[in-house]
This record gives C-alpha cells, sequence and structure tokens, in this order.
C-alpha cells in the first residue's frame, strides 16, 4: 500500500516525459555531451601522468652525474673496477637497442638496459619503488628482463629465452635486466655505454682523462610531470568550459519541465502528499536520469579521448620528451566517477527547480507567467553578481600570481560577461525600440525580442562563453603562429645540421666540408639546474648569422661585440622571467668540474615553446669550461643551390656511419607541425563548445515552442501569415545571436590579453604580441549565424506547417 | 455577405469523431448582428473559427463577399482575415510583449486604418484610458477583454466575430460593450456574429440562432 503511495503519484510525474520526449532528449544530449567532454579531458591527463609516472622510473634508476666515453661509443668494463679501486663511488651500465622489434604493429628499437642492482639502488630510498623493480626481484630470479606488457610480449616473439618479468610500472620501448645479461643480447662482450656515479664526486677527473672518459650531468631529474603542469591545466580549464556550456542545456531544459509540470506538482500536494515526498520523487528523476546520461557519457569520453590522443601524444612526446603512446587505458574506478560528475551536474542544474518545487504552494493560482516582472527581476540579480563577480577580478588583476590566479582571473572575466549579456540585449533593444518604426510588425518585433531575452538568455549565455572562447583561442593561437613562423626563420638560419655519432667522424666532416661551405658552426650543449630551474647552457660561435638573425627581446649596445669578446652571454625570455634577471645582471652557475662561474647578461632572446630555461655562452669559454662535451653538432651555412650537392657528398664520404642530416625546410616543417598538432586540441575542443551552445540554442527554441505558438496566435489571428511568423522567428534568433556576437568580440579580446599576458606568461615564461585577425572574426559569425539558422530551422518549419487547431488550442490555453 | 452551406465539422476523439457541426447553414447580410447561442461545447466557438478562416470545415462551403474561403490559399484567407475581420476570442489573445495602447493600435496599424480619436472614443467608452501603458500580464481579466474588444473594433473591420466577448465583464462594462458593439452596428454597418449564453446580450441584438447537437436553428 505504502509502495503504491509513493509509485503512482511518480509514475504521474514521469508521464511528462511520454508526452514531451525531446525534452527527455535534450536533457540527456546536454548531460551527456558535458559529462563527455570533462571526462575525455580527464582520461587524457590521468593517461599523460600515468605516462610521465613510467618515464619518472627511468630516471629514478639514472644518476645526476655520468662518466661517458669521450667519443660517444662503448669503452672496457675493466675501467669500473679500475676507477673503483681509485675510489670512484660507480655503478656499471649498458643500453643498446634491440632491432626490429614490433609493438603496437610498428616496429621500433626496444631500449635495452642493463644494470648491477646492487650498486644501482646503493643510497637510494626504495620506499616508493614498485616492488617487481627492486633489486631483490634480480637477486632472486636469475636471468629476469623486466617490461612492460606491451615490451615483454613482444620481445617473446624475438625469441630470446630469459625469464620474462612484466611490470606495469616500466615504460613501453624499454626493459631493464642484470648488466651480464645486457652485453650478451647486445653482442657487446665486456663494454659498458656508462658509469653513474652514486656518491660524492672525488675532485680529479685525471683519472677520467687517462682513460679517454669524460663526466656529464644528466637531465634526467626534469620532471615531466611539472613540466607539462600548464598544458594539462589549459585541457582541464578547456573540459571544464565544455562542462559548464553543456549543463546550460540541462538547466534550460529542466526549469522548462518543472514550469510544465507545475500542475501536476500541485495537485499532488492538493491530494496530501508533503512537500518532502513530491521534491524526493523529482531528485529521485533526476538521479536516474543523471545515471543514464553518466553512463553514455562514459562512453562517448572514451571514443573522444581515443580521437584526440595521438595529438596529444604528439605535442607531448614533441615538446617535452615524454613518452606517451597512442592507447587508452580505462581503470573501473574511473567508470565510477565519471557516474559522479554526471550527478553532480543534473544535480547543480536543476538545485533552482527543486528549491522551487519545495516552496511550491498547493493553492497558488495558475496565472501566467509575469515576463517582465521576471525578466528585471533576473537582470538586477545578475547585474548584482556581476558587480561582485567585478570585484574580484579588480583583485586577481592586482594581487593575483600563479598560474591558478591567472586562470581565476579568465574564469572570472568570462563568468561576468555571461552574467552581462542579457542587460546588454535589453539596453540594446530599448534603444531600438526608441525609434518609431512606421510598420507596427517591426514593432512588435523587437517588442518581442526584448521579452525573449529572458527565455533563451541561458542559451545565449552558452553561445557568449563559446563564442568568447574562440575569439579569445583563436587570437591567441593565430598571434602565436604569425610570432613563431616569423621567430622560427630567425632562430633556423643555416641552412643545413648536421648530427655526427661520435668525436672521429665529427672531425672528419669538419675537413671535409672546409673550403666548401660558407661557416661551419658547432652547436654543444650540457645541462644543469640554475637556481632549480632546469636549463640548458649552449655553446656557439657569435657568428655574423646569429647577429643578424637572433630574436634578441632586450640588448645591451655592443652585445655581439662583447660576446665575440667572451664578456658575456646571453639567455633566453623564461630563464630572465624565472630568475628575474635582465640585460647587464650577473648569472652565476657552475663548469663541468663544479666551480662557480657568473657572467654579465648581454642580450634576453625569445625562445617560444622550450620549457626549460636557456643560456649561450660564446664558444671558446664554453669549451674552457665544460671541456668533455664533445662536438658533434653542427649548422652549416651554405648557399642553397649547393644544399644538395654538399647533401651528397657528405652521405658518399660517410655511408656508413650513422651521420644526421637535416635541412632547415625539414626542422621548420616539424617544428610546425608539432605546433599544429599542439593547438589542433584546443581547437578543436574551441569548436566542440560552440557546438554544444548551438544545441543549447536548439535546446530552448524546441523547449519553448509550446509557449511561442501561443504568444504568436494573436498576430496569427489577426491575418499575419504563419511563414511570415516563422521566418520572423528564424530572423530572431539571427538578429539576438549577432547581437551576442557583438558582445562577445570584446570579451574575446578581453580572453585574448589575458591569455597572453598573464596565463601563458604564468605557465611557460614567455610573452607572445597580440595581433587581430579581422577575417577569423568574420567567419566566426558566419559560422554562428549558420549554427542560429539550424538550430532554430525546426521550431521555425514546425510553426510554418501547424495546424489552425494547434495555433487556436496554444491561444486557448495559455501556459 | 456571409453565406454557410452545409458546414459540417468533426474532431477526432478517443471514442471516435466527435461531430460538432451537422450541416450547418447560415446566410448574415451587411450590418446584420446576430447571436449564436447554444450549450458550452455545443460548437460555437469552433463556428465562429470556421467562420474566419482558422479552422477548416470537413465539408461545406463559407462564402464571404462572395469567395468562398476555403477555396482560396492560406495567404488571401489571411488578408481577408486581416482587412475585413476582426476577432474577439474567449481568451483574450493579447499579445504579450506590447503594452495595451499598442495592442489596441496594432490590428488597425497593419490594415492601414488607424484613426486616433477613434480609438480615443472606444477607450473612453470601455474604460480603460488608465491601463494603455501597461503590459497585459499587468491587468485584470475584465480589463484584457476589453482590451481585446478595442483592438477588434479599432481595426474598423467588415465583421466582428465575438467568442463570448462579455464572459469576464460585470454588468457596467457589459453594458458598455453591448452599447459600442450597437453603435458600430448602426453607424458603421458593422456586421456582428456574437457567440454567447447569455440570454440578456443575445436580446440585444437583431437575430438569434441556436446551436445544439450541431444543428443550426433559428431561435424563436
Amino acid at each position: 500500500m505504502c509502495d503504491k503511495l509513493i509509485l503512482l503519484p511518480f509514475l504521474a510525474i514521469l508521464k511528462h516525459w511520454k508526452r514531451r520526449p525531446l525534452q527527455l532528449i535534450l536533457i540527456l544530449v546536454g548531460l551527456t555531451t558535458a559529462t563527455a567532454l570533462w571526462n575525455s579531458v580527464h582520461l587524457i591527463n590521468n593517461e599523460a601522468q600515468k605516462a610521465y609516472s613510467d618515464a619518472q622510473i627511468l630516471s629514478e634508476i639514472s644518476n645526476e652525474k655520468t662518466i661517458l666515453a669521450k667519443n660517444g661509443l662503448y669503452f672496457e668494463d675493466k675501467y669500473f673496477s679500475e676507477l673503483r679501486r681509485l675510489g670512484w663511488p660507480i655503478t656499471p651500465r649498458i643500453e643498446g637497442p634491440i632491432n626490429n622489434v614490433k609493438i603496437n604493429g610498428s616496429e621500433l628499437d626496444v631500449v635495452l638496459i642493463g644494470i648491477d642492482p646492487l650498486s644501482t639502488f646503493q643510497n637510494k630510498s626504495l620506499d616508493t619503488f614498485p616492488q617487481d623493480l627492486r633489486p631483490e626481484k634480480f637477486l632472486r630470479g636469475s636471468r629476469v628482463i623486466v617490461g612492460g606488457p606491451k615490451t615483454i610480449k613482444a620481445l617473446k616473439v624475438k625469441e630470446l629465452v630469459y625469464n620474462f618479468v612484466i611490470s606495469n610500472h616500466f615504460p613501453e620501448g624499454f626493459a631493464l635486466t642484470d648488466i651480464s645479461i645486457a652485453q650478451k643480447i647486445l653482442n657487446a662482450g665486456n663494454k659498458l655505454t656508462s658509469l653513474d656515479l652514486v656518491g660524492g664526486l672525488p675532485s680529479e677527473l685525471s683519472d677520467l682523462e687517462a682513460r679517454g672518459l669524460r663526466l656529464k650531468q644528466n637531465d634526467n631529474d626534469v620532471d615531466l610531470s611539472s613540466l607539462t603542469k600548464s598544458f594539462h591545466l589549459n585541457l582541464t580549464a578547456f573540459g571544464l568550459l565544455s562542462y559548464i556550456v553543456g549543463l546550460f542545456i540541462v538547466y534550460a531544459t529542466i526549469n522548462l519541465a518543472f514550469e510544465q509540470r507545475k500542475g501536476i506538482l500541485k495537485s499532488l500536494r492538493s491530494l496530501g502528499f508533503s512537500a518532502v515526498t513530491v521534491t524526493s520523487l523529482m531528485i529521485v528523476e533526476v538521479l536516474i536520469i543523471s545515471l543514464i546520461a553518466g553512463n553514455l557519457g562514459v562512453i562517448l569520453s572514451y571514443f573522444l579521448a581515443a580521437a584526440l590522443l595521438p595529438d596529444v601524444a604528439i605535442t607531448l612526446n614533441g615538446l617535452f620528451g615524454a613518452n606517451l603512446d597512442n592507447g587508452l587505458s580505462v581503470e573501473p574506478s574511473f567508470w565510477f566517477s565519471s557516474l559522479g560528475i554526471s550527478v553532480f551536474g543534473a544535480s547543480c542544474s536543476s538545485a533552482p527547480s527543486l528549491i522551487k518545487i519545495g516552496t511550491l504552494s498547493p493553492i497558488e493560482s495558475s496565472k501566467k507567467i509575469a515576463l517582465y516582472k521576471k525578466t528585471k527581476s533576473n537582470l538586477k540579480y545578475q547585474f548584482a553578481t556581476a558587480i561582485a563577480l567585478m570585484i574580484s577580478i579588480i583583485y586577481f588583476f592586482k594581487f593575483g600570481d600563479g598560474l591558478i590566479s591567472a586562470f581565476l582571473l579568465l574564469g572570472s572575466t568570462l563568468i561576468s560577461a555571461t552574467l552581462l549579456l542579457p542587460i546588454f540585449l535589453w539596453l540594446s533593444i530599448s534603444l531600438i525600440l526608441k525609434y518609431k518604426f512606421k510598420n507596427p510588425l517591426v514593432h512588435w518585433f523587437f517588442a518581442d525580442s526584448k521579452q525573449q531575452i529572458n527565455s533563451l538568455s541561458v542559451s545565449l549565455m552558452a553561445l557568449l562563453i563559446a563564442l568568447a572562447v574562440n575569439v579569445g583561442v583563436g587570437g591567441m593561437v593565430e598571434s602565436f603562429r604569425k610570432t613563431f613562423i616569423g621567430w622560427l626563420d630567425q632562430r633556423l638560419v643555416s641552412e643545413l645540421y648536421i648530427l655526427a655519432p661520435d668525436i672521429e667522424i665529427a672531425k672528419k666532416i669538419e675537413i671535409n666540408l672546409t673550403n666548401k661551405v660558407s661557416a661551419i658552426l658547432p652547436i654543444v650543449k650540457v645541462s644543469q639546474k640554475i637556481f632549480d630551474t632546469s636549463s640548458e647552457i649552449f655553446g656557439f660561435v657569435p657568428h655574423s648569422t646569429y647577429q643578424e638573425h637572433w630574436p634578441l627581446l632586450e640588448e645591451n649596445t655592443k652585445v655581439w661585440e662583447m660576446l665575440r669578446q667572451e664578456k658575456g652571454l646571453i639567455i633566453n625570455e623564461q630563464l630572465s622571467r624565472r630568475l628575474k634577471l635582465s640585460v647587464s645582471d650577473m648569472i652565476e652557475f657552475q663548469s663541468s668540474t663544479g666551480k662557480k662561474l657568473s657572467f654579465e647578461i648581454l642580450g634576453v632572446y625569445s625562445d617560444y615553446g622550450n620549457p626549460k630555461g636557456q643560456l649561450m655562452l660564446p664558444y671558446g669559454l664554453f669549451k674552457r669550461y665544460f671541456p668533455d662535451v664533445p662536438k658533434l653538432r653542427f649548422a652549416i651555412r651554405l648557399p642553397k643551390e649547393m644544399i644538395p650537392q654538399i647533401r651528397s657528398d657528405l652521405k658518399s664520404a660517410f655511408s656508413k656511419k650513422k651521420i644526421i642530416i637535416t635541412d632547415q625546410t625539414e626542422i621548420k616543417s616539424i617544428s610546425t607541425k608539432i605546433f599544429d598538432k599542439t593547438f589542433s586540441i584546443t581547437r578543436a575542443l574551441s569548436l566542440l563548445t560552440l557546438g554544444v551552445a548551438g544545441v543549447a540554442l536548439f535546446t530552448s527554441t524546441a523547449a519553448l515552442s509550446d509557449n511561442r505558438n501561443s504568444q504568436l496566435a494573436p498576430l496569427w489571428a489577426i491575418g499575419v501569415q504563419q511563414n511570415t511568423l516563422a521566418a520572423l522567428e528564424t530572423i530572431r534568433a539571427l538578429a539576438l545571436s549577432m547581437l551576442t556576437f557583438i558582445f562577445a568580440l570584446p570579451i574575446g579580446l578581453c580572453v585574448v590579453f589575458l591569455l597572453t599576458n598573464y596565463v601563458n606568461l604564468e605557465a611557460f615564461d614567455w610573452k607572445l604580441p597580440i595581433y587581430y585577425f579581422p577575417y577569423q572574426w568574420l567567419s566566426l559569425l558566419l559560422l554562428t549565424l549558420i549554427m542560429t539558422f539550424l538550430s532554430t530551422a525546426l521550431h521555425s518549419i514546425k510553426l510554418s506547417r501547424a495546424s489552425p487547431s494547434e495555433l487556436l488550442k496554444a491561444s486557448l490555453y495559455d501556459t | 455577405m456571409l453565406c454557410l452551406k452545409n458546414v459540417s465539422k468533426s474532431f477526432d476523439s478517443a471514442e471516435g469523431p466527435l461531430e460538432v457541426l451537422n450541416n450547418v447553414n447560415l446566410t448574415v447580410s451587411q450590418g446584420e448582428s446576430i447571436a449564436i447561442l447554444g450549450e458550452s461545447g455545443s460548437g460555437k466557438s469552433t463556428l465562429l473559427h470556421i467562420i474566419s478562416g482558422l479552422e477548416k470545415p470537413n465539408t461545406g462551403s463559407v462564402e464571404f463577399d462572395n469567395e468562398d474561403l476555403w477555396v482560396l490559399g492560406e495567404a488571401s484567407r489571411a488578408k481577408i482575415r486581416r482587412e475585413k475581420m476582426a476577432v474577439i476570442f474567449q481568451q483574450f489573445n493579447l499579445v504579450p510583449s506590447l503594452t495595451i495602447r499598442e495592442n489596441i493600435e496594432l490590428h488597425a496599424k497593419i490594415v492601414k486604418k488607424f484613426d486616433p480619436s477613434f480609438i480615443k472614443d472606444v477607450v473612453r467608452l470601455l474604460r480603460i484610458e488608465d491601463i494603455m501603458e501597461k503590459y497585459p500580464e499587468q491587468t485584470s481579466g475584465g480589463q484584457q477583454q476589453r482590451t481585446a474588444i478595442a483592438r477588434a473594433v479599432s481595426a474598423k473591420p467588415t465583421l466582428i466575430l465575438a467568442d463570448e466577448p462579455t464572459g469576464n465583464l460585470d454588468e457596467l462594462n457589459t453594458q458598455s460593450v453591448i452599447q459600442m458593439l450597437g453603435k458600430l452596428v448602426t453607424q458603421s454597418k458593422t456586421t456582428l456574429l456574437v457567440a454567447t449564453h447569455s440570454n440578456s446580450f443575445a436580446s440585444r441584438l437583431k437575430s438569434q440562432v441556436m446551436l445544439s447537437k450541431g444543428k443550426l436553428s433559428r431561435n424563436v
């Protein structure tokens, strides 16, 4: 009996959806889309984090300083025992490729790392180390090779007979084993590739010199997670934006469903069901809908993430050296958290309606909605909230610091603009209405549009956010592209770039090219942490090539002269901002022996896209303080017409050696490709947000169509044709979208300013100039108008084809 | 000026077709005023809708000024409704986004028969001068009904179709409406068809017809 008491009213409430299936579909579409967009970003970020923590393992089994052969090749393992006897705290290591291993259908080289487990993990805390990678694993099991699941599967096919151990913590493409096993598999005999320092550095490096060895500082301690933080924050911000825009659809439809069910809800209250019971039933309904949408959202998010992941992988791998593959893994916990997101979103969207239900009086008269009164009341609340947000904007502007603060500034700006939109529309149309139109229909058109602002405001707000973000992000990306291409032209001036495998070959190349080319400019580098900032120290010859093209943002008046005299160095913008240093300041770093060095900063140059700090030292100074770094890389200046000849000569002279020759156009092409991929994700998400806004507009229009019939019926009764009214509906939607675009444009430019001057600056420590692209705005306007037209076309067609009885019925039962 | 021949209309219902009008015939001359009497649900509103070109009959013809309305296209029908007729609905049908003044002037301006002094007289007679700048939502049911009447009259139509025009009015305002409509019939030769179940109102019109069980008969 009790169950029936609850079931019957619940079924009565649910019957609404049978009569209005489109509303239910729209709620599900909105909630599913919102959930899917948020979850897909979450999936991508999770996958990336997993890749970073896997990659981090490689740096955990490495050490800061390592000893290599000067000529870059293998060396005898007897040096290990010799240096140990001399007091060097070292551990042996060998690395090499196992060729032609098929992983994920493509052929790759798996890098086999051979270590001595006991000495490698000396002085390391293993508390956070995965169980399957601890030294006991190697000591207990014989002939153990550890790797990721796909790598081990691929290695087994190579017919290697060993004790394979799968670790989910090891990055794919790498395998770990005992050094003796690695030497055997790699056919390296008694050779090693390096000796890692596991303790303090002895003061004398002559022990190394005598054996043809050198010391190198590793940059393995680069924390990918912090390097890519801003990239992931950017993705997260977009995901959140899309989630919010999707929830606009849900809010609009749930609110309308409540208005249309007021009658049944008041009836239930009159029949004796308490406000708590009625509200609880509605909450259960929202829960059911959100769980359905949540499940659909999870499935959709997987496909969306799978579509976006390849571009993300190219970006992260290319820009930051991550090792992200295109595979997606979904944990069971993800499913539950996704459902939670859906339920949370539905709850937020339906909260205002649920509160109204809780306070609904059964004896409240069913008078028509006082539209003007309601509109004015809403505008007041929105204005007050916008003012409050503006105060927070001023606060973040003046006192904000850090990336989160920058995003909050951006978010507050967008939200306050959104709240001000209805006021802008109201005032604009009021201004138009001051003109006395001769045609009464024109007057009615604008008066009616003014009245519609409240009904359509939610979807127009969603449109505003989408437009402002598109203008903002589009402007920022295009400014970046324009700057980047110009900057690439300045940085990549040399016609050819050559990388030799070892010193002997490098020397032969130099001899080969002397007198054939205009200049052979060496490029050498070491990695070092300068005041906790991961940096690279480059050695370069201050040739006229650089003097004429290098993109200096700030400079000493005699910068190039002083560089040639080895009286200072130049740094990149990132290092300048992070360390708050500029021209004529001194910068300190260490030589390869640990000696403190200090030089004057003669210039600061732009270095877009580089997450690390960079310092360029005249080659003479570099050689003096980092003598062990071999000169293996060169930039070659030569007339363009000679490029094919020189390439051919080098190939024939060094046919069996692994020299890499790249020309300027190839590097520019690769760089531009990574650039495009980086922003293809944000572009895709921007357009998706615009699409979701279009769906929001469609939702509002479709959901309000019954009400519209009753509002238009009087004119039809007077003698205005249905087709005319239908056309005016479309024109109204286009006019409101156009006005929204006009408002969105300056907001979007504000977004560009905030992105380039605050968000990007906080995230990357470099600043972009702002350019304006009117053609982009025009194409966005066109896209918006097309989308609006499509969103409202169905409603207009329905209206033009509505039967007289539908219109008459609407006029009789005005809701 | 108006001639209905064998007009029938039925609606679909769960129990099958529901016949509302059955071979209705009616001839109305220019300047005539007729009350259509009948119980609630007898089809009075449907008859007015068919005459005004808003609802199509299943069978029969409706000739207005020698033109069969239901042979013409929607555009022509709309034009006739716009230029020669005015409909006063039971539920007022005011345009919510326009003020009372704008609602009253709307039809007259569309058909270019806007006469400010005439409208002023109508407004005064209907006692709605005080609410001219308000919106419909800010006025009472009675005021909205009088506004709907004012709108219809202001367009100076040839034919006025009124569906329970005094349903929400008190006695004083009912008399005002009857007086005004009577004046219009007399002075402008406007034809008036009123659906009502008020015998008092009906008796003030020239003739009465009764609609019962789908059949129309001249009232005794």
